[in-house]
């Protein structure tokens, strides 16, 4: 069985500055993954080089040994809520809709099976209550659950989201992960640019370490460790034991 | 016998303008939705401007003033121009705005030479080409407005088949890309409906106010709906009032070129909406403001009151009047307003006391910050 | 040359002088579109100023179309403030609905008086000899000369006068406001100078010619210089050579010469953006090609360097792998392989590629950049160790 993902010396760059270099990693199924790593390190890079998003200089990706062009079906993405006109005239069930656009090809219109998942995919990630209002309406964390909602839709084997924590509300932030950690239970891949250290302990099974090139990858007990996190992050990091956190714990 | 003729001959005229005119009202009013959501609206201003170029260009080599040439003229003009922009901006660093302007002048002043070159040629039959700068739908014949309806009905056909392709396309490209849409096809595409649009509307509105009729019913239909099937509908609906309701009012005048009564009419229908707009108009949030502040008001009135009452210790013991000229808000007329309310009483004419249930809100408004009338 | 030809070349000149320096402004805070907009709606003022004052020069009509210049920045910006539609929006709402009032008060009321609607768009500068000014008995040559060079004598001393704060707030709006220059006074006197400007080049030069001569200029001299001083200069210079080639060729060819003056602005835009040093698409291009090149050799020997240390990482360094998991096509793989070889660092035996010395001194300093980022190094490390023979 291939694993989810395969990662073959992926090269991108933004005008000839290299954003990610020589990447290889394999993700194996069924596992929540965390990607962290300082600013500009090609984090988000890498889930669009993945997707075809953005053309990497050189390299391969395979998703269960297809190439993404081949088998979209088999991968959602969640983009960074920053990348959308929230002003434009839509509502929760319509983009929750979107989802489900991939499946139906050309010409074909969304019918009533798709309503229906998409109203699951909504109460699942707790916005019943807004389901007809406009997108600009909701606060950012119900944003973000919108397009979690609308991944959800996609059926899909492997999830990839960007940033889905930064700026989120607690409830917000628990509802997401309680979400991700399902996904995982159901044999789901789910890999998360992630930029908050302090819970990736709590939140993730693995880890990878990208500054530019890959420092390190593998499981969270592993891997996440001072050593790696200095020479990733190029400085002086401190992680405090959640014993000693006063924040409640997710 | 003459004068049913001459009614007969009318009545057809006007009825190819109102046709010619509401096809261009419902393909700007749709196209217009796309360009206002994608931030193109001032890219249609360069494109409609550097089709003057193309029109007189195509008369020269054509030697016709037939509708068909000159559009397609216009139409190479304006995609010229686009992708001149495109270079521009991709390539350099100069701006997109800038990149727009210069589009948008050269392009219209070599447009400018050549009509004037065109002018001094001794033939009747060019002087009609500056109609095209502000445009008149009374020389709109027959042939123009066929001409306009085969586009027109394209473009309606390729909007629904692809509905769902352009909504998401110009929602959400990343995401439309991530799911298999072509995203550069379908821009080309939908840019070439734009420089359609806009090249169909120019006989009519002109090349100078083209680019208002891509916003102006858009902008409106925007504020009556969230659903953007209803906005392109609704802005289809706005530019066919526009259109056939700028002409009509134009003609009722001398020869008043039709572009600008066609704008001020689209302008007028965005203000109005603007306004009125249940929701998202400016007069629903102008009374909602003024009813907040009301409340806000009284309930300043009634916690002050409360704070006295407490003072005193017993709450239903009456005040004197005099005592509230200290607080802030104090009114005369919002006093009234509260009696009204039933939450006070005045006694003797210049006291003031709670009644059971004014104590009841002003606690409930101290405690739990909401007040309700 | 007759005096006459002489005389609108003057005005012109004046008029793309004057137009240079708020040119560049624009440009540079990105605010071209303003002024496209303000040259279009001051036609209301334009037109009731000549109602009052009868003349086109008089004061009241520039006031008064002023006056239309910041009804149009202020109801842009209101427009914006409800958040009902964004400022590209607001903007071509604004200015084509003052637009069609003015064009319509035209043509309804004031067909005969010397006011059509060509003019708006196009000026009459060829007429503008024929309205002399005469003081004392004397003959002092065309009011618009008058009138122009003073407000060219306005313009730069109002730059001269604000050109720190401008060039301050147009880099650094942040800054400038935490140094007490309210950007906000200093965005609408700029706005308040363009429209006077627009005001009194426009009946010379029409509302086109303006735009072009504000935007375009400027345009050119900002693929041509870093510096804000020269910048202006070059937009001055660009402006009036636009207006005489432009004068000369309407000449020539009998046709507008607001017209022609904008597309020579064009032409003379069109050569920098081929030709300019550096920023000129021919060189921008060319750069490309090789930073590709060069690109790609550094992923071909990092890539090489990351899987040389292994042994049975042989399948690696095979040419028929690299267009495997590097996922480059055949024809590329194999020009980047020779150009690196040519390079001398590589060397290729049996099929499977080899780091040399010198590639591996290059893998080990490039591996450093990378984490650095500095775009310098790679310079440096480019002329070092790479040597171009296409």
């Amino acid at each position: 069985m291939k694993p989810a993902i395969e990662i073959f010396d992926l090269t991108a760059a933004y005008k000839y500055k290299p954003v990610l270099w020589d990447i290889d990693l394999t993700i194996p199924e069924g596992v929540l993954m965390a990607v962290i790593g300082p600013n500009g390190a090609g984090k988000s890079t890498l889930l669009k080089a993945m997707l075809g998003i953005i053309k990497p200089v050189a390299g391969t990706v395979r998703f269960f040994g297809y190439s993404y062009e081949e088998n979209r079906k088999l991968v959602a993405y969640v983009p960074q809520k920053g990348s959308v006109d929230w002003d434009f005239p839509t509502t929760v069930i319509d983009v929750v809709m979107m989802g489900s656009y991939g499946r139906l090809g050309w010409f074909k219109r969304p019918g009533r099976k798709e309503k229906k998942q998409a109203y699951e995919a909504i109460e699942k990630v707790g916005l019943i209550d807004y389901t007809r209002r406009q997108i600009s309406q909701l606060s950012g964390g119900q944003q973000q659950r919108v397009f979690l909602a609308r991944a959800l839709m996609q059926e899909a084997e492997i999830f990839l989201l960007d940033e889905p924590f930064q700026g989120v509300d607690v409830t917000t932030e628990k509802s997401i992960i309680k979400i991700l950690k399902d996904l995982r239970s159901q044999g789901k891949t789910v890999v998360v640019v992630h930029h908050d250290l302090q819970t990736v302990e709590s939140y993730f099974d693995r880890v990878a370490l990208l500054n530019i090139r890959l420092m390190a990858s593998g499981a969270v007990s592993e891997v996440f460790n001072p050593a790696n996190l200095e020479r990733t992050y190029g400085g002086n990091i401190k992680l405090f034991p959640e014993s000693q956190l006063n924040t409640q714990s997710v | 016998m003459e004068n049913a003729i001459t009614e007969f001959f009318t009545n057809h005229t006007f009825l190819i303008i109102a046709a010619g005119t509401s096809i261009l009202g419902i393909v700007s009013g749709m196209l217009g939705s796309f360009a206002m959501l994608r931030r193109q609206s001032l890219f249609g201003d360069a494109i409609s401007h550097a089709a003057l170029p193309g029109i007189v260009l195509a008369f020269l080599i054509s030697g016709s003033r037939d509708s068909l040439w000159l559009l397609s003229g216009a139409a190479i003009f304006g995609w010229l121009a686009t992708l001149f922009i495109l270079s521009v901006v991709n390539n350099t660093r100069i701006k997109s705005d800038s990149a727009l302007g210069i589009a948008l002048s050269v392009f219209f002043g070599f447009g400018i030479v050549l009509l004037t070159y065109v002018q001094k040629i001794p033939d009747s039959q060019q002087a009609g080409l500056d109609r095209f700068i502000f445009g008149q739908a009374a020389t709109l014949v027959k042939r123009d407005v066929i001409i306009m309806s085969v586009v027109g009905v394209v473009i309606l056909i390729c909007m629904l088949l692809f509905w769902k392709e352009f909504k998401i396309m110009a929602f959400d490209p990343d995401f439309a890309a991530t799911i298999g849409v072509k995203t550069r096809f379908f821009n080309v595409f939908l840019t070439s409906m734009i420089v359609a649009a806009i090249v169909i509307g120019l006989q009519a509105v002109g090349v100078v106010l083209m680019s208002a009729m891509l916003i102006a019913p858009a902008a409106a239909a925007r504020q009556w709906t969230n659903k953007l099937g209803m906005m392109v509908f609704l802005s289809a609906l706005f530019g066919v009032i526009s259109g056939v309701g700028g002409s009509a009012i134009s003609s009722l005048g001398t020869r008043i070129s039709t572009g600008p009564s066609i704008i001020l009419t689209a302008v007028l229908i965005g203000a109005i909406s603007f306004v009125l707009a249940p929701e998202r108009g400016l007069m629903v949030k102008w009374i909602r403001d003024y009813q907040n502040r009301y409340k806000l008001e009284l309930q300043k009135i009634l916690d002050d009151m409360l704070e006295i009452s407490l003072q005193h210790g017993e709450p239903y013991h009456p005040h004197s009047l005099a005592i509230l000229n200290h607080t802030r808000g104090f009114n005369k007329k919002r006093i009234l307003d509260l009696v009204n309310y039933g939450y006070i009483e005045l006694v003797q004419g210049n006291e003031w006391k709670f009644t059971l249930k004014g104590y009841q809100k002003a606690q409930e408004s101290t405690t739990s910050n909401k007040f309700e009338l | 040359m007759m005096q006459v030809q002489i005389e609108i070349q003057i005005i012109a000149v004046l008029v793309a002088l004057t137009c240079a320096i708020p040119g560049t402004f624009l440009v540079l805070r990105q605010m071209t579109m303003i002024s496209d907009a303000i040259s279009h709606s001051i036609l209301p003022g334009i037109f009731f100023g000549f109602l009052i004052s009868g003349s086109l020069n008089s004061p009241i009509m520039i006031l008064l179309a002023a006056f239309m210049g910041f009804v149009t920045v202020f109801s842009v910006e209101l427009l914006q403030k409800t958040q009902l539609v964004k400022q590209d929006a607001a903007i071509g709402l604004v200015f084509p609905a003052l637009f069609s009032i003015g064009v319509i008060l035209i043509s309804k009321f004031a067909g005969n008086i010397h006011l059509d609607t060509d003019a708006i768009l196009l000026g009459e500068i060829a007429f503008a000899p024929f309205n002399r000014l005469h003081l004392a008995g004397l003959d002092l040559g065309p009011v618009a000369i008058w009138v122009q060079a003073g407000i060219l004598v306005i313009n730069l001393g109002f730059f001269f006068l604000l050109f720190k704060e401008l060039k301050l707030s147009t880099f650094d709006a942040g800054l400038a406001a935490s140094l007490g220059l309210s950007p906000v006074f200093i965005h609408y006197a700029l706005m308040g100078i363009i429209s006077v400007n627009v005001v009194t080049s426009f009946e010379s030069v029409g509302a086109i010619l303006v735009v072009a001569l504000i935007v375009v200029p400027a345009s050119t001299a900002y693929l041509l210089t870093d510096d804000l001083r020269k910048m202006i200069i070059i937009s001055a210079v660009a402006g009036a050579l636009s207006a005489v080639t432009g004068y000369w060729a309407a000449f020539w060819l009998d046709v507008s010469i607001a017209g022609s003056i904008a597309t020579s602005c064009g032409i003379i835009f069109l050569t920098t953006y081929l030709l300019a040093p550096q920023r000129g698409i021919i060189t921008v291009l060319k750069n490309r090609k090789r930073q590709k090149s060069e690109f790609a050799m550094m992923t071909l020997i990092i890539h090489l360097q990351n899987h040389s240390d292994e042994n049975d990482e042989t399948e690696e360094r095979r040419i028929s792998h690299l267009w495997k998991h590097l996922a480059w096509p055949k024809h590329h793989a194999e020009k980047v392989v020779k150009v690196t070889e040519k390079n001398e660092l590589i060397r290729i035996e049996n099929g499977i590629i080899d780091l040399t010395e010198k590639g591996r001194k290059f893998a080990t300093l490039a591996f450093g950049l990378i984490s650095s980022g500095k775009k310098e190094d790679y310079r440096e490390l480019r002329k070092e160790f790479l040597v171009f023979g296409e």
